[in-house]
């Protein structure tokens, strides 16, 4: 089972569009004069899939989209609490009047997640779930890991969380409770392996005492997480997510920007831990803005399916010839959001983490010619 | 004038029927004299400059251990800011004084435009541009280096004058 697609049309930095190509989803009218081809639509792989795009082109959107549908894939799941459900998205929202497109609120607001068997239907038109009856029991565990590390404000952050309305959005929320979590009795050799090589990164293991997460260094010194480089502490927290069990075959691992804080030299480090995760068996979505590290992605996998690449721009970056390959007429706003997807990154155009290293290329070779 | 010229794995020919000039008799030239330097692939004389080019291409199917290719390496890199050197007194003999442009048009596996221009930049630093800024006096070995793909050959508004083809086998 992985998570095969997702279809957007009208939530927030998505816009409507009118695609000529739209076949594949003919049949999901969902108002009169609608269909979700209308939509912003992307089709994923079953390894790891990098999105990648300017600032603004709802990258996080669409991991946080993935990550609310995979929670409703699960019995337990609180159902039908829309609050829960935008929590996801952000702590203070009171309806979903603010995840709908500012430019067209008065439209349907809909996304869609689909396995390529079931459906996960989330509707802001409607104040709720469209529909997830075949999708609930699916039991689809994931992890997200949001862009701002989290566990060095654990001390009492649930407690406090629960009694106050605090800054802090579902997914932050749940990476302390997952990373929480007992570690599981036994790991799997596969596992075992990555888990080796993390704790070679970050010099340990991590502990967790009286709601506060440590580094226990080789050597035996106690390091809380907070003095810890931030870097690793989010290679601390990979290693506990594994140790917990989250990581296992059939899971979905969500990571907003995983080069966050991380040096440079330890991105092949993470990108092997991806490709290794992915070979386990986990689905793998993250979102970056680095070159560096979607190309150690590209170089380092061992085969060309393994990792998929998502280029999401807007259309003030797309060429005339782009948007006439999907447009039949002019009907196209310029801060529409489009993607293409290619298993290079050389295939994608405009490619906006390509085109600013080749601007800072250009300018020290120009530098050099003065 | 031979105006085609088929790079060394006869799948792409250069078409340089508009040059002023082109040889890739360099190699042989030298081969001829006894003369154990290195060569560029193909001259290209326009009407401004004359294109010093270096081409690889290890992206083609039966090309040997294509992902052991490293474009990047000191050794690799050693290899090609050579082949611009010892190809100068060639040009000297011809009496070809035209600024020189070199090119490498290249193509391997994994490649892209930023990995090109980061070669260009490694590339830039081991060519004579500091020398000639020093000690030059306005005089010129070379006025640019460049690393384009075969595409970005093609579309370029000068080296597309010359196009990369690929070359029809007879069965």
């Amino acid at each position: 089972m992985a998570i095969k697609s997702i279809c957007i049309l009208n939530v927030m930095a998505f816009q409507r569009q009118w695609r000529k190509n739209n076949d594949d989803s003919k049949d999901g009218k969902v108002q009169s004069g609608d269909t979700l081809g209308d939509g912003f639509q992307l089709n994923f792989c079953d390894g790891i899939n990098v999105l990648i795009g300017e600032n603004g082109v709802g990258k996080t959107t669409i991991l946080k989209m993935i990550y609310a549908a995979t929670q409703w894939s699960i019995k337990k799941t609180d159902q039908g609490k829309t609050r829960n459900f935008l929590q996801f998205f952000s702590n203070n929202l009171k309806n979903t009047d603010a995840l709908k497109n500012a430019a067209n609120k008065e439209d349907y607001s809909y996304y869609k997640v689909s396995d390529g068997k079931h459906t996960f239907e989330e509707s802001f038109s409607h104040n709720g779930i469209l529909n997830y009856k075949d999708w609930l029991g699916l039991n689809i565990q994931s992890v997200y890991i949001p862009a701002t590390e989290m566990l060095s404000h654990s001390k009492g952050f649930l407690a406090l969380n629960q009694k106050y309305n605090m800054p802090f959005d579902g997914t932050q929320n749940d990476i302390i409770v997952n990373a929480s979590l007992p570690e599981t009795r036994e790991v799997s050799p596969a596992m075992n392996g990555i888990l080796e090589k993390i704790s070679d990164a970050i010099d340990g293991t991590v502990i967790q005492e009286d709601d506060t997460f440590y580094v226990l260094k080789k050597d035996g010194r106690k390091i809380d997480f907070s003095l810890e480089a931030e870097g690793l502490r989010k290679l601390g927290l990979l290693w506990k997510l594994i140790r917990n069990g989250l990581l296992e075959q059939g899971t979905v691992l969500l990571w907003d920007e995983p080069e966050a804080n991380l040096n440079p030299e330890l991105y092949p480090l993470v990108a092997e831990i991806l490709l290794q995760l992915q070979k386990n068996g986990v689905q793998i979505f993250v979102a970056t803005h680095s070159y560096n590290f979607a190309k150690y992605l590209e170089i380092r996998r061992t085969f060309k399916e393994q990792v998929m690449f998502h280029n999401l721009y807007k259309g003030s970056s797309a060429t005339p010839e782009q948007l006439s390959a999907v447009f039949t007429d002019d009907n196209h706003r310029n801060d529409e959001i489009y993607s293409q997807s290619a298993y290079e990154m050389a295939d994608l155009n405009p490619n906006h983490i390509m085109i600013a290293d080749s601007k800072l290329l250009d300018e020290v070779y120009g530098e050099q010619q003065k | 004038m031979k105006t085609d010229f088929i790079e060394e794995n006869g799948a792409y020919a250069f078409d340089c029927s508009t040059a002023v000039w082109a040889t890739d008799q360099m190699h042989h030239d030298y081969q001829t004299a006894k003369i154990h330097i290195k060569d560029t692939d193909l001259l290209i004389e326009n009407d401004t400059n004359i294109l010093m080019v270096e081409y690889k291409n290890a992206n083609l199917a039966g090309v040997a251990k294509p992902d052991t290719f490293e474009p990047e390496s000191d050794k690799k890199i050693s290899d090609v800011f050579h082949k611009f050197y010892d190809s100068l007194p060639y040009l000297y003999l011809l009496d070809k004084d035209k600024p020189v442009q070199f090119i490498y048009v290249l193509e391997y596996p994994n490649g892209d435009i930023v990995t090109r221009k980061r070669l260009r930049n490694r590339l830039m630093n081991e060519l004579p541009f500091e020398l000639q800024k020093k000690i030059g006096h306005g005089k010129k070995l070379i006025d640019k280096v460049d690393v384009v793909s075969i595409q970005e050959w093609n579309d370029h508004e000068i080296y597309g004058e010359y196009p990369v083809k690929p070359v029809h086998k007879e069965m």
